[in-house]
């Protein structure tokens, strides 16, 4: 009962069956309308003809005689009654007698009117259609015509014939019934490979694909599947990879600090070196810490909401610039600023901060020294547009689609001597996302990089600014 | 106001015992039809000018008049009678009696009033004030009465029977055998006869009506009255039948019909009154006056006259 081919077959043979029954009260109304209304204006008119044969008085033998000489050779059965019992003459009294006409009847007949009756009359055990004409003589009911042609041998016909069209519309709904759910099952059959995959999925069996057979719904519903089972898989393999990068970057600085605490311990390394060894440890630990830290934060900020306010971005660039005027010396750079001050940003300010900061570091760590770092901020439509601007070594223009990846290097031979986590980019890329921002790099090899990030304005500067 | 609404279901209470219709002033004669098949009672004088009608909200089927002042009236489906003064038109008193009342007597001697009734086929009296003093049970469906010289005369309309009970002692005291259907009895106390007409069973349709001996209930005569002669009526000299199955009233005198009048259209009621003869015919609406064997007036009525009820 739960699948959707047994509904929908029922649906249809509900339908079928309905249209038989509908047909066949059509075809009854037709044959009452059409066969019965003929059969009525026949006996009126051959009633009419007789009717005006009487003359006032009492219903003489003669028009008796006369009307069942006409009966005889008439197709219909006709017959004048003038015994006033069957004309319900005797009413206000209990005559225990079925009369021919009713009480009802016997005053619309008074009053020169005919009536038609449809249906069983006992008196005849069978189906007619019955006319009743009155000769009446001013308001005396002295005798009716009695007119009636059997319904039967119409419905009979009917009877005859309707157990075989009674047999042959089962048969027909229950043909159609099989070939219905045989089609359906066909056209279902993708959903039940679909409901298969999908257990498997579950099951974390993420290779597998269904096959589109057709472009109909179920098709592209395989289609969609496939795509999702697609990203999920890619995402399932990043997840993968991460991990094993995560490893891989984890094991170098721990065999580092591993193998120069093992010289150490066993007394190997001359006092003169030990110094240099334990700097060496102490640099692997903190890259170590970074690089955790970085996970931390990767992690962290995905499972915390956005905090979102007003955010000022000149302000926070400023403070950002701040907090890294030490590496800045370091390396003797400048920072030459084209602020709009009035941009307001609709953002969550730690997180705003936290990629200012990996960018900005990323300048400072790839810029020559005594080089400028150029901030800029401005509106281009929605956006608040930041640009940071280094001219520091540049990246290959086939690294820049994967520098926000996690743990892509540019320089691959490079080690991590130069204190990136690997994952800044992939922070910043995520963060700015999530605030629908975006991320694009513009960079010539030697030359300089810029960063461009756009940021969607607050709507009360908007507002303010219309 | 408490008193109004007090007042209002106590009226309820009793079934509006306020009603009133028209008032009949006490020396007025007339004839009244009871119309049945919309329910009134009109008042017609000697000349055939309504007096006045009573619009009746139940279906009474009959009535009778007690003391020439009060009107009684039953109906076959009610479980009620009900009795109006006629000088005020006000319904004066409300009876319980059973579903299934055929016909009503008025016997001013013993002061009762005699029901027929077809549901448990006995025979009813009732004093004035309607408690029932006595049950006779009878035979099947008794229906037409008259009554002479303290005794009832009750025709068993399915039965083949025609019972007579002592209105004092109110005991079947003989039965004669009839013609099944019997109906319209009729007593001419100086030929001490009993006239009985009747439908007929089944489809056959009655012709004759029958003429027994008072005491005895033997059949003295025979007299053909085609179709269904179901009401008799007598004048000092002549009887007259009406036989509603081909419209016909028949003169009789000496047990011959001297003259046959069509009269109406399936009528149902005959009757003498005034030095005239009177005629409802049920199905055309009309109310006959006929003087020397002649149709002299006709009174149209409302639906359905079924019944005449005359004062003198």
């Amino acid at each position: 009962m739960n699948s959707i081919a047994t509904k929908i077959g029922l649906l249809i043979v509900t339908c079928i069956l309905v249209t038989i029954g509908f047909m066949y009260a059509l075809t009854d109304f037709l044959y009452e309308r059409l066969y019965v209304a003929d059969t009525e204006v026949a006996l009126i008119e051959i009633g009419t003809k007789l009717q005006s044969r009487y003359i006032d008085g009492p219903v003489t033998d003669e028009y008796v005689a006369d009307v069942e000489a006409y009966n005889v050779y008439s197709n219909y059965n006709i017959f004048a009654v003038r015994n006033p019992k069957e004309l319900s003459a005797c009413v206000p009294f209990d005559i225990d007698y079925d009369t021919l006409i009713g009480p009802e009847q016997r005053k619309l007949l008074i009053e020169g009117k005919h009536f038609t009756e449809i249906g069983y009359v006992e008196r005849f055990d069978r189906d007619l259609i019955t006319v009743v004409m009155p000769l009446v003589d001013d308001k005396r009911l002295e005798g009716i015509l009695y007119m009636y042609y059997p319904l039967a041998k119409i419905t009979e016909f009917a009877t005859g014939d309707f157990f075989y069209l009674a047999i042959s519309a089962v048969v027909f709904t229950g043909l159609i019934a099989l070939l219905c759910l045989i089609i359906l099952r066909q056209i279902l059959k993708p959903m039940r490979a679909l409901l298969d995959a999908v257990h498997q999925m579950s099951a974390g069996k993420y290779d597998t694909r269904v096959t589109v057979r057709s472009g109909d719904e179920v098709g592209q519903l395989s289609q969609a599947f496939n795509e999702m089972a697609t990203s999920i898989q890619q995402q399932d393999d990043a997840q993968k990879t991460f991990l094993a990068t995560v490893s891989h970057e984890l094991r170098t600085p721990i065999s580092y600090v591993k193998g120069y605490s093992d010289l150490l311990q066993k007394g190997y390394v001359p006092k003169e070196q030990q110094q240099e060894i334990l700097q060496l440890i102490a640099r692997e630990a903190t890259r170590m810490e970074q690089l955790t830290t970085a996970i931390m934060q990767l992690v962290r900020r995905e499972q915390q909401p956005l905090s979102l306010g007003v955010v000022i971005v000149g302000e926070l660039l400023r403070e950002v610039a701040q907090l890294l005027h030490l590496k800045l010396e370091q390396k003797q750079l400048y920072i030459v600023w084209l602020l709009d001050e009035t941009l307001l940003i609709h953002a969550d300010e730690s997180r705003v901060k936290q990629l200012l900061i990996n960018v900005i570091e990323n300048a400072i760590l790839y810029s020559e020294p005594k080089k400028p770092i150029t901030i800029v901020a401005d509106v281009d439509g929605k956006f608040a547009h930041i640009q940071i601007r280094d001219e520091g070594i540049g990246i290959p223009a086939e690294d820049l689609p994967h520098v926000t990846e996690r743990f892509y290097r540019v320089n691959k031979a490079r080690t991590r001597s130069d204190g990136g986590s690997g994952l800044g980019l992939a922070i910043v890329a995520q963060f700015i996302e999530e605030h629908k921002g975006t991320l694009t790099f513009e960079s010539t090899p030697y030359y300089g990089t810029t960063v461009h990030i756009r940021l969607p304005l607050h709507e009360a500067f908007e507002q303010h600014d219309v | 106001m408490k008193y109004i609404i007090l007042l209002l279901s106590l009226c309820m209470l009793v079934g509006c015992n306020l009603q009133t219709l028209p008032p009949v002033a006490p020396e007025q004669s007339f004839v009244a039809t009871l119309n049945i098949d919309e329910p009134s009672i009109q008042y017609f004088d000697e000349d055939g000018e309504l007096l006045t009608t009573w619009a009746l909200e139940e279906y009474y089927t009959g009535a009778v008049l007690l003391d020439e002042q009060q009107l009684f009236l039953y109906s076959h489906a009610l479980p009620t009678a009900v009795v109006y003064e006629l000088e005020t038109g006000k319904l004066i008193d409300k009876w319980t009696v059973d579903a299934g009342t055929t016909n009503a007597l008025y016997d001013a001697v013993n002061a009762q009033v005699i029901l027929t009734n077809e549901q448990t086929n006995t025979v009813r009296f009732y004093a004035l004030d309607g408690t029932e003093r006595a049950q006779v049970p009878v035979r099947n469906y008794p229906m037409a009465m008259a009554m002479y010289n303290n005794y009832a005369y009750i025709i068993n309309y399915k039965d083949t029977w025609l019972s007579v009970i002592d209105m004092t002692t109110q005991q079947v005291v003989t039965e004669w055998p009839i013609a099944a259907y019997s109906n319209g009895i009729m007593i001419d106390e100086k030929a001490q006869e009993v006239w009985v007409g009747g439908h007929g069973e089944g489809t056959e349709s009655n012709t004759l009506v029958h003429v027994y001996d008072l005491q005895t209930g033997k059949e003295r005569q025979i007299i053909p009255a085609p179709l269904m002669p179901v009401n008799i009526a007598m004048s000092p000299t002549q009887k007259a039948v009406i036989s509603h199955g081909n419209n016909a009233l028949y003169f009789i005198e000496d047990y011959e019909v001297i003259q046959k009048l069509t009269v109406g259209a399936n009528p149902f009621a005959v009757n003498y009154w005034q030095n005239q003869w009177l005629v409802a015919g049920y199905d055309d609406q009309i109310l006959y006056f006929i003087d020397d064997n002649a149709i002299t007036k006709k009174v149209e009525t409302e639906k359905g006259p079924f019944q005449l009820i005359v004062r003198d």
